[in-house]
């Protein structure tokens, strides 16, 4: 650095780069809230088609969540699930969406309660052993008459952690984490 | 409460190797290169090593995480992703690690693996996947839990069932497949279990003892 050049010199500052750098700050700054708002974090789902649970309050859980009493995962229905008593398409569906909803794709429901590949989680540990209610954990969707767009409970590590506590349950991270 | 160990009879051990390959299915554990392994990065979680015995014979010894009761591992652990768990296996907690590999140099073993890449498999192994593990992601690290989830399973059928734990129960992926049975697995601290009784024996040894780790893998020295 030439001795001639004082290093506390600097370009003069341009007023209009200032400016305009804060309009489109201003400007961008409500544009992300609002998206973020829209997309996250928890846009609500669609579902395929059409299910009041409360219409089936008389089928016991199990018959359509098969796994719910025996295996980790609950489980959502296909359409052999429904034969015993839908024949032909329930109302509401249409013919032809039964149909493909009969073919190898099955319904396509989208699960809304979900824990990281990382949780161990189990069904039958909590429903058949632990005689938890489902509304412990997924409140009123059992009776609910439109399916929830989101989970109505958020079963998070804190959600675990302090029924676990609670109950007397083992709070070792190994045990729910794999 | 169980101290899970495991005793490893070197005189019925026979290099097959079919434990490394029990271990890689039922982990999920990704394959390596000689590329990879070349620079120092192969995944496994249990290999054979050539180890030079007193006598100037080479025993060939299968070596996974010696599930230390003293693990210079979780010591330098900046994050607690890495502790003895109070069953005595020394877990990893995935989502926890952030990859510092301190642990990886603390261990004695060389038996902490970190994650250089994100695992891939050929496509046609996909639906091999055991769901019961999940997949490591990259930058973290991995390491042999005895089948930590094989122990969640049967304590779930044992409650299921009505019934206390047995420790005949719980087996983890290597000591099942060993066609030799030179594994042995069970609770250390149980003094009528077959484990007990071959870790006192006098061709019992633990390796590098003499650093204090007290690993819960005792080894069963051949011949005599
Ligand atoms: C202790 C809390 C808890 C209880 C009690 C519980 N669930 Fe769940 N449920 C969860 C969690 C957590 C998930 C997400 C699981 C995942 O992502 O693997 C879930 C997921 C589900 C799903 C989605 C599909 C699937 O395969 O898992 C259904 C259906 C379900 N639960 C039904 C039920 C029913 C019916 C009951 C009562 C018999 C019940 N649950 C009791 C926590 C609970
Ligand atoms: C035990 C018999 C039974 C089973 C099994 C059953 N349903 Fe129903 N479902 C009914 C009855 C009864 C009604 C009421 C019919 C009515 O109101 O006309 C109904 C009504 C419906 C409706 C119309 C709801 C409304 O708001 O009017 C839909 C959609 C439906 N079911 C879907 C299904 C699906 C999907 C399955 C399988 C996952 C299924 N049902 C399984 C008995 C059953
Ligand atoms: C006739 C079949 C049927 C019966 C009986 C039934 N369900 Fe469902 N359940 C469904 C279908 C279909 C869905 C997916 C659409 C929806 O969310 O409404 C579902 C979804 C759910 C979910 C949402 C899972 C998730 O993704 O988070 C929960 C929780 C649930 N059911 C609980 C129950 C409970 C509790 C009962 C018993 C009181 C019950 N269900 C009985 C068919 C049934
Ligand atoms: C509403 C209370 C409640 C909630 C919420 C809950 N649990 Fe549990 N959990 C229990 C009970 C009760 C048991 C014991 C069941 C039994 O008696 O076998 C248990 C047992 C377990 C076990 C087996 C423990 C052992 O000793 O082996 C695991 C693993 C587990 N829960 C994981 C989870 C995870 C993961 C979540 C959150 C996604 C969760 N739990 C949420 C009540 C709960
Ligand atoms: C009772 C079950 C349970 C126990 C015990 C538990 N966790 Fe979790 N943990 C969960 C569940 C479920 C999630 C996923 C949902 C969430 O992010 O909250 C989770 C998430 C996490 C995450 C965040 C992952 C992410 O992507 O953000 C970390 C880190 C973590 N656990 C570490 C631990 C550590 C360390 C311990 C022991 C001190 C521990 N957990 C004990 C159930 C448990």
């Amino acid at each position: 650095m030439s001795p001639d050049a004082p290093d506390t010199e600097r370009p003069p500052a341009s007023p209009r780069t200032t400016r305009r750098q804060w309009w489109i700050f201003a400007a961008l700054t409500p544009a992300v809230a609002v998206g973020w708002l829209l997309v996250m974090p928890s846009a609500p789902v669609a579902q395929p088609a059409v299910f009041n649970h409360a219409r089936h309050s008389a089928l016991a859980c199990v018959a359509c969540h098969r796994g719910v009493e025996s295996r980790a995962r609950a489980t959502l229905p296909v359409v052999s699930d429904c034969a015993k008593c839908h024949a032909t398409a329930p109302p509401g569906i249409s013919e032809d969406q039964w149909k493909s909803f009969s073919g190898p794709q099955g319904f396509g429901w989208v699960q809304v309660t979900h824990v990281p590949d990382h949780v161990n989680f189990s069904h039958r540990r909590h429903v058949a052993s632990g005689r938890l209610a489902c509304v412990s954990c997924h409140a009123d969707v059992g009776q609910r008459t439109t399916p929830p767009g989101t989970a109505p409970i958020r079963v998070d590590m804190k959600a675990c952690l302090s029924c676990h506590r609670q109950e007397g349950i083992t709070e070792d991270c190994a045990a729910c984490h794999r | 409460m169980a101290r899970w160990g495991l005793v490893i009879d070197l005189d019925r051990c026979t290099a097959c190797q079919a434990c490394v390959v029990a271990c890689k299915h039922e982990n999920n554990v990704p394959f390596s290169t000689p590329e990879t392994s070349a620079r120092g990065r192969l995944m496994t979680w249990i290999q054979l090593v050539g180890v030079e015995m007193p006598g100037g014979t080479t025993a060939m010894m299968p070596m996974m995480c010696q599930q230390c009761d003293r693990p210079p591992c979780t010591d330098v652990c900046p994050t607690s992703a890495t502790y003895l768990n109070p069953e005595g296996i020394v877990a990893q907690i995935y989502p926890r690690c952030i990859g510092c590999r301190y642990c990886t140099n603390a261990c004695p073993y060389a038996v902490k693996l970190f994650n250089w890449t994100a695992p891939e498999w050929p496509e046609s192994m996909a639906p091999m996947r055991n769901p019961d593990v999940s997949i490591r992601p990259m930058g973290v690290v991995e390491k042999c839990t005895f089948c930590h989830h094989r122990l969640q399973q049967a304590r779930e059928e044992a409650r299921a069932a009505g019934r206390a734990l047995a420790a005949e129960d719980y087996v983890p992926a290597c000591v099942q497949t060993c066609p030799s049975d030179a594994m042995v697995f069970g609770d250390l601290d149980d003094p009528h279990s077959q484990v007990a009784g071959l870790a006192a024996s006098t061709r019992a040894f633990r390796w590098m003892e003499d650093l204090g780790t007290r690993p819960k893998v005792v080894y069963l020295r051949e011949g005599e």
